[in-house]
C-alpha cells in the first residue's frame, strides 16, 4: 500500500512476508524488491474518517484517548478504577466500541510498553504486563523500537539486535554514539517511557466538496471550482458570522489519487476573495498529482475577526448594496441565482471550454 | 480512465457557457451542408470558411469537428460543424 | 497536375516530426508527388540518407531545412546545387553556435549574406511575413517581403500558402495573396507536412507533449489543432488552392531548379598534409618509413625495400600519403598526451610505446606498423597486400579506426581540436533513439498514465524494441489484464509507432572526422555537450556514406589494460616487454585458451566466445581473428558459427552454394564470417561494382530499409542470372545477407592479436595481468567477485584493502593483489588522495584517531573502510572500529571528525562473525577476497547438489541440481538464454530454451538460483540445460551480474 508525500510516493503498509519493506521506504526501492506486488493506494480521507469515529466513541469512555499512527489508539487509564473496577471491565468496554475490528490490547505502565503489549496480544484479546519489564522486553528485537531510519542500521551494524542488548550497556556511550536519540534508546530498552499522552480535543469542521464537470488539469478550472464550493459556504449558515482561520484543501484526481494541504489564515478570512487569494498561492506552489475529479475544503479552524472600518467610498458601498441584495435573492428562492461569466481556458479550441457561469462571489 | 461525466447542476459548481446545439443539416455529396433546419429550413448560400479541430483522442469522448462558417439564404450568417464521430451536426459560436 | 512538396518533416526535426524518410517518401511516391523535400529544423542530420533513400527509390529528394531567426521566427530554405548546400550547413552553423546550445537562432544579417544557391520560403506561419500579415501590420510586411526579394530575387523567394484547416488558414492567405501581389512576389502552397498519414497525428500530439515535458492534457496550446499536417493527395491540395492554381504550379518550377545530388556532389577531398620544407607527403612519408624500419629491423633489409616499394606504389597511386600521414600526425599528438600524462617514457620511439592501435585495412601496411599506426608486424606474419587492401576497393577511403587506452582519449580530442581547428575537426554525430524503456516512460508521461506503475513497466520491459510492448505486457502479471485498456492500449501502439524514432543528437564516443577544406561547407557543426568539443550533424552511416576520412577515437578498455600491466611487469622486473614482438604461436598460451580459461580476455571472455573458442580451437593468430569474427551477431544469424565448427573439425565437408562463392569464402571454410566477404560475394555473385557492394551492405543495417532493401534483392538476382546463377541458388546466396553487425576481417584480425596479447599475459604474468584488469573497471564482461575467483584460480589472493598499505588503485604486495581505496564504495579520488597524502607525511596511522584527524575524510566513508577491513591492522572488531568512528563525528552529522576524547564512551560489541563479515565486504568492496559467499551457504546445499565441480566429471545427459550466485545472463540471438552459475569452485555454464525461460523469467532475474535441468556435452563444451529454477535469498546486495544481448 502507498502513500504520497510531497512529490514521492512512499511505502504505507504491505502484506506479511514481503521481505525487506519499511514504511516510508521510497516506492522504487520496494518496486525492486518485489516487482510483482499489486500497488493500493492509499485512501487517507477514508480511513481518517474512520479512525476518527472510533476516536470519538472511545472518547465517551475515557476522556484521555490519544490517536497516534492509523491504527494505534492509547488510552489513560488511571483514576478509572470506579468506572472499571478491573481490567476486564476496561477490555470490555473498549471491544463494545471497536466491534467490527479485533482490536489488540495491552495494559501497562507506559505508552511504549503498553503499545509492545499490545502488538504481542492475539488479536480481540489483551495482555497485560506487570511488574518487571526487563523480562519482557530482554529477547525483542530492536525494529520495535521507534527511531530514525539512521539509528535502525546503525543498532545493526554495531551488531545490537535485541533489547537486551542495548540494555547491557551504559547509557552515557550510548548517548554520546546516538546522540539525543540515543538517551531515549537506552531507556526504552529498559522499559521507561515518560513520554505523555495528549488527547484530542472537539473540533468544529465544515466540510464542503464539488466535482468537476470536466476532469482538468487546469488551474484555473480547479480554482474555479473551489471557489464555487467557497461562495456556497459563505453563503451557508454554517459560518455564523466568523471567518475561517484553518482549512485544508484537498483534491482527488481521477486515478484515485488524493493531494491535500491545510492553510493557516493569522487574521480570519471572512469572504471568498481572500480565501481564494491564499489558496491560489497554495495550488500554484504544490502541483497536483494527475488530472482533478473532485475538490473540496475542510475548514478546521474559526474566529471571530477584528474591528474594521467601513470605508466611506459609494462605489464600495454599492457593490456592498448589490451583495446584500443578491443575498436576499437567495433567502427567498433557493441559492445561488446570480452567476458572473468567468473565464476558464479561453484560449481553448473547443468553445465550449473557454467560459463558465459561476455564483457571484460575495 | 477520463469520463465524461457531463453532471446535473448542483450549488456550487459551475456550468459552461456556449454548449453546442443540435441542428438538422442536409448534406451534399461531399458532405457539405446544404440546407439547415433551425427555427425554420434555410438554404446554404455559401460556405465562407471551414477548420476542422481534433483532440482529446485519448478519452472516452474524443474531439472531432469539422466547422462551416457558412451565409444563409436570409442573410444571416452561422457557424455550424459536423461531429466527425456521430456525424450529427451542431450550432456554435466559434 | 503533378506536385512537389516543398515543407516536410520528418523525424528528424526532434520530437516534432512524426514519420520517418522512409515512410515519408514511400508515401509522396505513392501520391504521385513529383518532388519532396525534407526540411527538418535547423539540421541536417537526415540529408545524406534522405539522397540516398530517394535516389534508390527514384524520386526527386530535395535537401532544406526550416531556420530559426532570431525573434524565433522560422523562414524555409532549400538548396538548389551545391552552393546553396553550402551555404545552408554555414547557416545552419552559424544559428547554432549563438544562444543556448539546443535553442539555434540565425541573425538576418547573416542569411543576407549566404543567399546563392537557396530559395527561401517565406515560412509555415511562425514565419515572419505569416505573423505580421496575421496581425494585419500590413505595411511592416511589405516591406519585409521586399527586403527578401532584394536578397534572393524574385526567381528564389516565394511566400509560402499553407491550408490545414485550422481557424484562421483561409484568413491568412487571403492576407498573403493580396501581400503577393502588391510586392510582386511569388506564391507556392506547402503541407507544413508533419506525419505521412492521418492516424500519425497522435504520435505527432504526444511528441509536443514530451517536448514540453507535460502531459497530452496540458498542452493544450502547443498542440496542433487538428490531424492535417500529413501528405495529402493531389485532389485534395487542389481543391484546396483552387482560387490559385499557380500557388501548386510553383511547386514544380521550384523543384525543377533543385539540382542537387548529395551522393554525388559533395567532393570531399582527402585532408592534406602540410610537409616540413623540400618534401611532398610522399616523400616525407618515404623517409619517416625508411627512418623506422632502421630503428626496428637494424637495416633496410632487401624483404622490407621489397614491400615498401609495392605499397609506395599503391599509396602514390590512390594519392594516399596526405591520409596517412595524417593520421600519424594524430598518433604522435596521442604520444605527447600519453608523455604529459606521465604514462610514457619520453625515451622510447613511437614504435616501441604507440599510443594506440589502427584497426583496418592498415593491418597490412608495413608503412603503418613503421609509422606507429598498426601493432603488427606484416612481414613477420605474412598479411599479404592483397588481402587486405585488394586493388579494386582502394578507390574509396580505407577505413581505419584507431583505438587509444582510455586515458589518453579525452585529452587527444580536445588536442586535435585545437590543432585542426574546429572548422576542420569535428566529433562523429550520434542519434540516441527511443526503446522500449524511453517509450514507455516518456508516452506514459505523455498520456497521463500513473507515474508509479509507469515505471515499473519501463524497469520491467528490460530492453529490446518497443514494438513488443504489446507482447512483454502479455507475460506480466500486473499488466496482462491491461493490454485492452483505454488508454493502455493507445500506449502499446503509439509505443510501436515511436519504435527507432530519433531522441536527440549527441555525439559519438570517439569518432572524428578531418578535413582540410571547410568542414562547414559539407555538414553543419555545432557545439557539444562538454565545452571545446564540436559536433558535426551527421552519424556515423551518413559520414561514410559522404565518403569522409573518419578516425575513431575509440577508448578501449582492454588496451589500457595492455598498458598498465605492461607497466607492471616494467615496475616490479625491470624488463619492458615489447607486446608486438612476443611470440604469437606459444602454444600453453592457446591451450589455455582453449581450455575455456577466458575470463578478462577481450572478445574471448563472453559466455558466447567460451562455448565457442573450446570447440574452434584456435592455434594461430589467424584462428584467433576467426574466433574473434565468429561470434558476431551477423554470423549467428545464419548459423555460420555452427556449420563453421563443424567443417573445421571436419565433421562436415567444404561446400559452396555456388562456385563463384570460392573466391570469398574458401579461406573461411565456405561460410562469411566477414563483413568484407559480403561485398565479395556481390561483387563475384551478382557483378556490383566494389562502391555498390558496400552501398547494400550498408543499407542492411539501416531502420526502416524495407524498401531498399528489396530494390537491392532485384538488382542482386538480376547481376547474378547475368551471371549464369540460377535463381534459387542467387537466393540462396541473397539470404545470407543480413543487417546485423559483423567485423571486418582487418578488425577481425587486430582485435584477434589483442586478444592474443592478453591471453599471453594473462598466462605468463597473471599478477600483473589482474591487477591491471581491477584497476580497469568497469570493462569486460564479469564483475569484480568473479575476476577476484578467477585469480585466485590462477594462483593470485586478493587481499583486503589497508589503510596502511593501499593506494587509491589495486596494487602488487608481495605476490598479491592488494585492493585499492577507489573500490570502497563513497570513495573517491579526493578521498583517496587524502589518505595517501597523510601517510607519505606522517607515516603510517596508529590509531583509529590518528587517521580521522590526519585525513578529515566524512563519516561515510571511514564507516565503509571499516567494513571493507581496513582497519584490520589497528583493530580486528570491526564493530568496535565503527563505534569508535561514529564517536568521533559528534554531535551527529559533523562532516569533520573531531579530537576529542573517545575512551570513557567505548563499549564491548561482539566481533562480527564471518558471516557478517562477507555480507558487508560485498556491500562495500562488492567483492569478498576471503573467499566466496557459496562456501558459506554450503551447508545450506549439500545433500543431492552438485558443485561445479562434481559437474566436471559427470557425463553427457547427467541429471543436475546445483546452486549458486548469477554472474551473467547474455541472450546472443534471442533464441536461447546463457546463464552463468558460479560457485566456490567454478562455473556452471547453463543454457535456457525459449519456453522454459518464459516460464521462470521473473526468477532468472534473481542473483542467487537453484537449478535442475541435464548436463549436454558437445565437441568440448559442457552446458546445463535447465528446466526447473527457483531462486533464494542470501544477502542484501549482491554484486551485480553483467547483462548482454
Amino acid at each position: 500500500m502507498t502513500h504520497t508525500e510531497g512529490s514521492q510516493r512512499l511505502v504505507l503498509d504491505h502484506s506479511p512476508g514481503l521481505e525487506g519493506l519499511a514504511r516510508d521506504l521510497p516506492l522504487q526501492q520496494a518496486l525492486a524488491k518485489h516487482g510483482e506486488a499489486e500497488l493500493i493506494h492509499a485512501n487517507i480521507p477514508y480511513y481518517r474518517g474512520v479512525f476518527n469515529e472510533i476516536l470519538d466513541k472511545l472518547e465517551q469512555k475515557s476522556p484521555l484517548v490519544e490517536g497516534g499512527e492509523a491504527g494505534c489508539i492509547y488510552i489513560g487509564a488511571g483514576g478509572l478504577q470506579l468506572i472499571y473496577p478491573d481490567d476486564n471491565a476496561l477490555t470490555d468496554a473498549v471491544r463494545d466500541v471497536v466491534a467490527e475490528f479485533e482490536p489488540q490490547m495491552g495494559i501497562a505502565g507506559n505508552k511504549f510498553l503498553a503499545s509492545l503489549a499490545a502488538q504481542q496480544s492475539p488479536p480481540g484479546d489483551c495482555k497485560i504486563l506487570n511488574g518487571d519489564a526487563g523480562a519482557f522486553l530482554k529477547d525483542l528485537a530492536c525494529d520495535v523500537l521507534p527511531v530514525s531510519l539512521k539509528s535502525r542500521n546503525k543498532l545493526r551494524d554495531f551488531g545490537l539486535a535485541t533489547l537486551g542488548q542495548i540494555a547491557a550497556l551504559q547509557p552515557g556511550p550510548f548517548q554520546s554514539q546516538f546522540g539525543p536519540e540515543g538517551k531515549r534508546i537506552w531507556e526504552l530498552s529498559r522499559g521507561i517511557d515518560s513520554t505523555p499522552l495528549y488527547p484530542r480535543f472537539m473540533e468544529e469542521a465544515i466540510e464542503a466538496s464539488t466535482t468537476l464537470p470536466s476532469v482538468t488539469v487546469s488551474l484555473d478550472a480547479i480554482l474555479f471550482a473551489v471557489e464555487s464550493v467557497l461562495a456556497g459556504i459563505f453563503a451557508g449558515k454554517a459560518l455564523k458570522g466568523r471567518g475561517i482561520r484553518r482549512l485544508t484543501l484537498w483534491t482527488r484526481s481521477w486515478n484515485a489519487e488524493t493531494w491535500e494541504r491545510s492553510i493557516n489564515f493569522k487574521e480570519p478570512a471572512m469572504d471568498v476573495r481572500s480565501t481564494i487569494t491564499r489558496i491560489k498561492r497554495t495550488l500554484e506552489n504544490y502541483p497536483q498529482p494527475g488530472p482533478v475529479e473532485q475538490a473540496g475544503i475542510k475548514i478546521t479552524g474559526l474566529g471571530y475577526p477584528g474591528g474594521r472600518q467601513r470605508s466611506l467610498f459609494s462605489d464600495i458601498r454599492a457593490k456592498e448594496h448589490l451583495a446584500e441584495d443578491i443575498k436576499q435573492l437567495e433567502l427567498k428562492l433557493g441559492n445561488p441565482q446570480v452567476y458572473t461569466v468567468k473565464e476558464v481556458e479561453p484560449w481553448s479550441r473547443i468553445p465550449e471550454r473557454r467560459y463558465a457561469l459561476a455564483p457571484t462571489n460575495r | 480512465m477520463v469520463e465524461d461525466t457531463g453532471k446535473a447542476l448542483r450549488p456550487g459548481t459551475y456550468k459552461p457557457v456556449n454548449t453546442p446545439e443540435e441542428l438538422k443539416v442536409e448534406e451534399d455529396a461531399e458532405g457539405l451542408p446544404v440546407t439547415v433546419k433551425g427555427k425554420r429550413r434555410q438554404a446554404v448560400i455559401s460556405i465562407e470558411d471551414r477548420w476542422r479541430i481534433d483532440d482529446e483522442w485519448w478519452r472516452a469522448a474524443p474531439v472531432s469537428r469539422l466547422y462551416y462558417n457558412v451565409l444563409l439564404a436570409s442573410g444571416q450568417r452561422a457557424v455550424l460543424y459536423k461531429d466527425l464521430i456521430s456525424n450529427k451536426w451542431y450550432e456554435q459560436e466559434y | 497536375m503533378p506536385y512537389a512538396e516543398l515543407h516536410c518533416h520528418s523525424y528528424y526535426s526532434f520530437h516534432d516530426g512524426a514519420s520517418s524518410l522512409e515512410e515519408l517518401i514511400v508515401r509522396a511516391k505513392d501520391l504521385g508527388y513529383r518532388a519532396l523535400a525534407i526540411t527538418d529544423h535547423d539540421n541536417l542530420c537526415g540529408a545524406m540518407q534522405y539522397a540516398q533513400l530517394s535516389k534508390s527509390l527514384d524520386i526527386q529528394g530535395i535537401i532544406g531545412a526550416e531556420v530559426t531567426l532570431e525573434g524565433g521566427f522560422h523562414i524555409t530554405l532549400l538548396a538548389k546545387d551545391r552552393k546553396g548546400y553550402s551555404n545552408l550547413c554555414r547557416l545552419i552553423t552559424a544559428a547554432h553556435a549563438r544562444g543556448e546550445r539546443n535553442d539555434p537562432t540565425l541573425p538576418i544579417k547573416l542569411l543576407s549574406e549566404h543567399t546563392k544557391g537557396l530559395i527561401a520560403l517565406s515560412g509555415c506561419p511562425k514565419g515572419e511575413v505569416s505573423q505580421l500579415a496575421s496581425k494585419s501590420r500590413l505595411s511592416e510586411a511589405k516591406k519585409l517581403i521586399k527586403q527578401y526579394l532584394d536578397w534572393f530575387g524574385v526567381d528564389n523567394y516565394y511566400i509560402e500558402l499553407q491550408h490545414n484547416s485550422a481557424f484562421g488558414d483561409t484568413a491568412r492567405n487571403t492576407v498573403l495573396l493580396k501581400l503577393a501581389e502588391e510586392t510582386g512576389a511569388r506564391v507556392v502552397a506547402t503541407g507544413n507536412v508533419h506525419y505521412h498519414v492521418r492516424e500519425r497525428h497522435r504520435l505527432q500530439d504526444c511528441l509536443v507533449a514530451i517536448k514540453n515535458c507535460k502531459s497530452l492534457e496540458e498542452t493544450h496550446r502547443e498542440r496542433r489543432a487538428n490531424s492535417e499536417y500529413y501528405l495529402r493527395s493531389v485532389a485534395e491540395l487542389e481543391e484546396l488552392f483552387r482560387s490559385h492554381p499557380e500557388a501548386l504550379e510553383n511547386t514544380l518550377k521550384i523543384a525543377e531548379q533543385c539540382t542537387l545530388d548529395l551522393t554525388k556532389d559533395l567532393s570531399y577531398i582527402f585532408p592534406d598534409y602540410p610537409t616540413p620544407e623540400g618534401h611532398t607527403p610522399l616523400s616525407y612519408l618515404e623517409k619517416l618509413c625508411y627512418e623506422a624500419a632502421t630503428r626496428r629491423y637494424g637495416s633496410i633489409t632487401p624483404q622490407v625495400r621489397e614491400r615498401l616499394d609495392e605499397e609506395f606504389k599503391l599509396i602514390k597511386k590512390y594519392s594516399l600519403a596526405g591520409f596517412l600521414l595524417m593520421y600519424h600526425e594524430v598518433i604522435r599528438l596521442g604520444r605527447e598526451v600519453m608523455i604529459d600524462l606521465g604514462l610514457s617514457d619520453p625515451n622510447l620511439t613511437l614504435e616501441e610505446n604507440p599510443p594506440g592501435r589502427g584497426r583496418g585495412s592498415s593491418v597490412a601496411l608495413l608503412a603503418g606498423y613503421l609509422i606507429g599506426l598498426s601493432h603488427i608486424d606484416p612481414l613477420k606474419y605474412k598479411l599479404s597486400l592483397e588481402r587486405f587492401l585488394p586493388a579494386d576497393t582502394m578507390s574509396s577511403v580505407p577505413d581505419i579506426d584507431l583505438d587509444f587506452p582510455r586515458s589518453i582519449r579525452e585529452e587527444l580530442i580536445l588536442r586535435t581540436h585545437e590543432k585542426w581547428g574546429w572548422q576542420h575537426a569535428a566529433l562523429t554525430g550520434t542519434i540516441a533513439t527511443y526503446q522500449i524503456k524511453g517509450a514507455v516512460r516518456d508516452l506514459g508521461k505523455a498520456l497521463g498514465l500513473p507515474e508509479a506503475e509507469i515505471d515499473r513497466l519501463a524497469k520491467q520491459s528490460d530492453w529490446g524494441s518497443a514494438k513488443k510492448l504489446g507482447k512483454k505486457m502479455g507475460r506480466m502479471p500486473n499488466f496482462k489484464d491491461k493490454i485492452e485498456a483505454p488508454v493502455w492500449r493507445d500506449l502499446i501502439q503509439l509505443a510501436a509507432e515511436l519504435d527507432g524514432f530519433p531522441k536527440y543528437m549527441g555525439q559519438h564516443p570517439g569518432g572524428m572526422i578531418l578535413s582540410s577544406t571547410p568542414l562547414i561547407d559539407i555538414v553543419p557543426v555545432q557545439r557539444g555537450a562538454i565545452e571545446g568539443r564540436f559536433v558535426c550533424q551527421w552519424d556515423k552511416d551518413s559520414i561514410d556514406d559522404a565518403g569522409f576520412v573518419k578516425i575513431d577515437f575509440l577508448a578501449l578498455g582492454a588496451l589500457s589494460q595492455l598498458q598498465d600491466a605492461v607497466d607492471l611487469i616494467k615496475e616490479r622486473t625491470g624488463q619492458r616487454i615489447d607486446m608486438s614482438r612476443i611470440d604469437f604461436e606459444d602454444g600453453k598460451v592457446y591451450d589455455m585458451l582453449c581450455r575455456g580459461d577466458a575470463i578478462g580476455i577481450f572478445q574471448v571472455e563472453s559466455a558466447a566466445q567460451m562455448q565457442t573458442i573450446t570447440r574452434l580451437k584456435p592455434r594461430n593468430l589467424l584462428d584467433m581473428a576467426h574466433e574473434v569474427a565468429a561470434v558476431r551477431p551477423g554470423v549467428g544469424a545464419n548459423h555460420g558459427v555452427h556449420e563453421y565448427l563443424l567443417r573445421r573439425t571436419k565433421k562436415k565437408p567444404v561446400t559452396y552454394d555456388c562456385p563463384l562463392e570460392q573466391r570469398s569464402l574458401e579461406r573461411t571454410l565456405g561460410i562469411i564470417l566477414f563483413q568484407d566477404q559480403v561485398n565479395q560475394l556481390a561483387i563475384d555473385v551478382a557483378g556490383f561494382a566494389p562502391s555498390e557492394a558496400d552501398r547494400m551492405r550498408r543499407a542492411f543495417s539501416r531502420k526502416h530499409n524495407e524498401e531498399l532493401i528489396e530494390q537491392y534483392h532485384q538488382k542482386f538476382l538480376a547481376g547474378a542470372k547475368e551471371h549464369g546463377v540460377p535463381e534459387e541458388t542467387a537466393e540462396t546466396v541473397f539470404k545470407k545477407f543480413n543487417g546485423q553487425y559483423m567485423f571486418p576481417e582487418s578488425h577481425a584480425f587486430a582485435f584477434g592479436v589483442t586478444a592474443y596479447q592478453a591471453s599471453w599475459l594473462k598466462y605468463y604474468y597473471p599478477l600483473e595481468f589482474f591487477v591491471a584488469i581491477f584497476n580497469q573497471q568497469p570493462m569486460g564482461f564479469y564483475n569484480l567477485e568473479t575476476l577476484k575467483e578467477d585469480a585466485r584460480r590462477h594462483g593470485i589472493t586478493a587481499l583486503n584493502p589497508d589503510i596502511n598499505k593501499s593506494k587509491a588503485k589495486c596494487l602488487i604486495e608481495n605476490g598479491a593483489l592488494r585492493i585499492g581505496f577507489l573500490n570502497v564504495t563513497g570513495l573517491g579520488e579526493a578521498s583517496a588522495e587524502a589518505i595517501e597524502s597523510g601517510r607519505q607525511r606522517g607515516g603510517e596511522f596508529k590509531s583509529i584517531g590518528d587517521f580521522l584527524e590526519r585525513t578529515g575524510v566524512l563519516e561515510e566513508v571511514a564507516l565503509n573502510l571499516a567494513g571493507s577491513g581496513a582497519f584490520d591492522s589497528l583493530e580486528t572488531n570491526r564493530r568496535k572500529v565503527k563505534w569508535e568512528i561514529g564517536l568521533r563525528y559528534r554531535p551527529i552529522n559533523t562532516q569533520i571528525p573531531l579530537p576529542l576524547p573517545v575512551a570513557q564512551d567505548m563499549v564491548e560489541l561482539k566481533a562480527p562473525s564471518d558471516w557478517e563479515r562477507m555480507k558487508e565486504e560485498y556491500n562495500v568492496l562488492s567483492l569478498y577476497p576471503g573467499g566466496h559467499i557459496m562456501a558459506r551457504l554450503r551447508p545450506r546445499f549439500n545433500g543431492g547438489f552438485h558443485t561445479s565441480r562434481d559437474i566436471e566429471k559427470l557425463r553427457d545427459g547427467a541429471f543436475i541440481t546445483a546452486a549458486g550466485l548469477v554472474i551473467r545472463r547474455q541472450r546472443p540471438h534471442g533464441k536461447v538464454v546463457f546463464i552463468t552459475l558460479e560457485d566456490e569452485f567454478g562455473h556452471i555454464p547453463c543454457m535456457v530454451f525459449g519456453k522454459v525461460y518464459e516460464q521462470y523469467e521473473y526468477t532468472f532475474r534473481s542473483a542467487f538460483l537453484i537449478i535442475r535441468g541435464r548436463l549436454t556435452r558437445r565437441d568440448g563444451t559442457c552446458n546445463v540445460v535447465i528446466n526447473k529454477a527457483e531462486s533464494f535469498n542470501a544477502l542484501e546486495k549482491v554484486p551485480a551480474s553483467k547483462d548482454w544481448r
